[in-house]
């Protein structure tokens, strides 16, 4: 069975490399008028569009993420997937994030402060929402250390903050730019009820205490399932899992 | 072998290769585990016995009843037999071969029990953890590919992102359709404009319209731009002006640059010929579009040509909206036979509250419905159709291009609204306040007015048959008389004319029979006063239902 260790390089030594070097090509592409004119092309698109992914894309982080905690409908294997897909949205929010305030200020339809200095205003919302972003997405990253800290709740707390984040966004999203068509906001707004409903629903069930388990004691629990062992295997599998850790 | 890392992978860990759990297994099966087995095969010689169990398959059948005994060894006994003993022997029991299996008499007659057992085994307890390992492997590769597609795509956008930043650090001419040109009306500059002239206005600082720059400078320059369009604009519109403001000569161009991209190689404005002092003509206004190429300078094309289609609709959308553009390409594209049915799909209404009635007055040069000047009421302008808004002339003269293609242009407004140029605007919107203002030139008024004329492309477009809020316009007689018709009512010149809102003109149709015994009493202004109060009280009723 193939699967990533955390203990692996994330990618592949070559990844980096072919990065780079498609970034050396991009550049001297761009500086050709048929790369320029594909430039320009790109910025258009993403000028227009790279917003809409990024609220489509944080809207998908948000359910998975939520979908992930969830212990009344879904398995075990369903919600590694579902942590899957919440990581690989939360990847994407932020990358076209980034591309859409480039491609804003570069445009000239916003000022460099805005990016983080909010002010009044239906930019202002997006700014808002940018920050407390980057707030949940340092948490994301730094999930380990703030786990193996033993302060989960603080973790918990800001990363909660997404629950912000988020309506702020696609309330930037509705009332900055252009209008958006009305199956539009009442997808968002469905988006938005369902998730409200949801984690209602998480802090009403989630109210027993969350039962930490390490390494050892995860296995030591269907162990007599699958051993059909008698109780003192059972309770000498336990002990072996402490010893295992 | 065990890994600690993270829970979810002591989830995922396979119970197999944990030591610990394949020492709890029975021998038999403990021997079938690959790692072990090769230890086995190289350290304590265990090949005879794996010669044996290949040689099993052969003999299986009849030596069957050997494997009882072991088979019938209860699980119990062993898992508490193998409890018992310390956890590092246990592993050491792991490795080794199976101390059972060898201590019974017959070696050859074990091995095929094995075989024959291992198989049910097999078949009957490793099928679900088969399916669970391609149900895991399933999954994780799900997960890895969400992961890597997330990747991919985030490399993507990043050198989309890269070759962006390049072209716009880089900027100057490139030769993109639709470079990284930034709007110069950003935020930081988007303020409104009441009056002034906000943006540059080189038109009174250079004498001729003729003054070249000294030397081409390396990129674009906007006073060339406006010393072009100057010249463009005499080009083009000089011959139309000095016939309608009756001069041999005109005065420089009243040019405004409204946008530019941000690397100043696509501009948008406004230029305007200025009436002389002493006409009352209508001015002469147009659009440009420009376009800066490091080869052919600056290409410039006015309202009402085909250069302007082209060159508008190449635009950046950051300098114009795809629909704007769209917007002055049909106006700039409006012929002179369409302008009356354009007027009418727009539903255009007279420009002020609909229900109230304000005096009327034709041009009192050249045509007299080519222009029409309206005064009284409570003087607040508004806008006769929805359309984007521009202005001309500094500000005072405002223009609203309809759906159609057609514009209404309001000329000498008093406090006229800071909306941006291009702004869209509803029917009916403040516009401003009549006034006697002169923003593009021309003789002194004598009271607050607004001046109304329609617009295409390239000229006004006469009021000849045209229809605002609900009435006709027209022009009849020998010299001819601007009139307003509906059915059987008439106004007059100087008389005063109710605003029945967006009615559409088809619901008065033109009416040969009044238009021809009203031709003789057209220059006696005495019946135009009970005919416009015939009109403002027709106009009460049927204001209702078309109130915007």
């Amino acid at each position: 069975m193939k699967t990533r260790s955390s203990d692996d390089p994330l990618l592949p030594s070559w990844v980096l490399r072919a990065v780079i070097v498609g970034a050396l090509a991009v550049l001297a592409g761009a500086a050709t008028p048929p790369g320029a004119a594909l430039a320009g092309g790109a910025q258009s698109f993403l000028s227009y569009y790279a917003g809409v992914f990024t609220l489509l894309a944080l809207t998908a982080a948000v359910v998975f993420g939520l979908l992930a905690t969830d212990r009344l409908i879904l398995g075990i294997r369903q919600r590694v997937v579902a942590q899957a897909a919440h990581r690989a949205a939360s990847v994407l929010a932020f990358t076209f994030v980034v591309a859409h305030l480039l491609v804003k200020v570069l445009g000239g339809l916003a000022a460099p402060a805005q990016i983080v200095v909010p002010a009044v205003g239906p930019v202002g919302l997006g700014t808002l929402a940018f920050d407390l972003l980057l707030v949940v997405l340092a948490t994301g990253a730094l999930r380990a250390r703030f786990a193996r800290r033993a302060r989960p709740w603080v973790w918990r707390t800001l990363h909660s903050l997404a629950y912000v984040s988020w309506p702020l966004g696609i309330a930037h999203g509705l009332t900055a730019g252009r209008a958006a068509a009305p199956w539009v906001t009442l997808s968002y707004v469905l988006c938005l009820g369902a998730v409200a409903l949801a984690v209602l629903t998480r802090s009403i069930a989630g109210v027993r205490p969350r039962q930490v388990r390490r390494a050892g004691e995860d296995v030591a629990a269907p162990a007599p399932l699958r051993t059909r062992g008698t109780a003192p295997a059972a309770r000498a599998a336990g002990a072996r899992g402490e010893a295992v850790r | 072998m065990a890994r600690t890392d993270t829970t979810h992978d002591a989830f995922w860990s396979k119970p197999g290769k944990e030591p610990w759990r394949a020492a709890q297994q029975p021998p038999e099966r403990r021997r079938k585990r690959q790692p072990q087995r090769r230890r086995a095969r190289g350290g304590l010689g265990t090949g005879v016995r794996n010669t044996d169990a290949r040689g099993a398959d052969v003999r299986g059948t009849d030596l069957r009843d050997g494997a009882r005994p072991r088979a019938a060894d209860t699980r119990a006994t062993r898992a508490t037999r193998e409890d018992l003993k310390p956890l590092d022997t246990r592993l050491l029991d792991a490795r080794l071969p199976d101390p059972h299996g060898s201590v019974p008499p017959p070696p050859p007659a074990v091995p095929p029990a094995h075989g024959a057992r291992r198989h049910g085994a097999r078949r009957a307890s490793r099928a679900p953890h088969v399916r669970d390992r391609r149900a895991r492997r399933s999954l994780f590769g799900a997960s890895d590919r969400m992961g890597t597609g997330a990747m991919v795509l985030s490399v993507v956008v990043g050198l989309a992102m890269l070759a962006i930043v390049e072209r716009s650090l880089l900027g100057g001419p490139a030769t993109g359709p639709n470079r990284q040109a930034g709007a110069e009306r950003g935020l930081a500059d988007r303020r409104p404009r009441d009056g002034a002239p906000a943006r540059s206005r080189p038109s009174a600082a250079p004498p001729g319209p003729a003054a070249p720059a000294p030397a081409a400078p390396p990129g674009p320059d906007l006073r060339r731009l406006a010393a072009d369009v100057r010249v463009a604009t005499v080009n083009e519109r000089g011959p139309a002006a000095r016939a309608e403001y009756g001069v041999p000569s005109v005065r420089t161009p009243l040019v405004t640059v409204d946008r530019t991209s941000r690397d100043r190689t696509w501009a948008f404005g406004t230029t305007a010929i200025p009436v002389p002092a002493g006409s009352r003509a209508v001015p002469q206004i147009a659009f440009f579009a420009a376009r800066w190429t490091v080869r052919d300078g600056w290409r410039t094309a006015l309202s009402g040509t085909p250069a302007f289609t082209a060159i508008a609709a190449g635009l950046p959308a950051a300098v114009m909206s795809a629909g704007e553009g769209r917007a002055l390409v049909r106006f700039s594209a409006l012929s002179a036979g369409r302008a009356p049915a354009a007027a009418a799909a727009d539903r255009l209404m007279l420009p002020w509250r609909a229900g109230t009635a304000w005096a009327m007055d034709t041009a009192d040069f050249g045509r007299p419905l080519s222009a029409l000047s309206f005064s009284g009421g409570d003087g607040v302008v508004r806008a006769a159709a929805g359309g984007r808004l521009y202005r001309f002339c500094g500000a005072g003269l405002l223009m609203i291009v309809h759906d159609s293609g057609l514009a209404s242009a309001y000329d000498g407004l008093h406090a006229p609204t800071a909306l941006r140029d291009g702004s869209a605007v509803g029917r009916g919107d403040v516009l401003g306040r009549t006034g006697t203002a002169r923003p593009c030139g021309g003789a002194p008024l004598t009271h607050a007015q607004v001046g109304f004329t329609l617009r295409r492309g390239d000229g006004s477009v006469p009021l000849d048959g045209v229809g605002l809020g609900g009435w006709v316009f027209r022009e009849t007689g020998a010299p001819p008389a601007g009139r307003a018709e509906r059915g059987p009512l008439q106004v007059l010149p100087g008389g005063l004319l109710a605003n029945l809102g967006p009615v559409p003109a088809a619901t008065a149709p033109p009416d040969p029979a009044p238009t021809g015994d009203a031709g003789d009493a057209g220059d006696d202004p005495s019946p135009a006063p009970e005919a416009s109060a015939d009109g403002a009280a027709a106009g009460a009723p049927l204001d209702k239902e078309p109130e915007q």
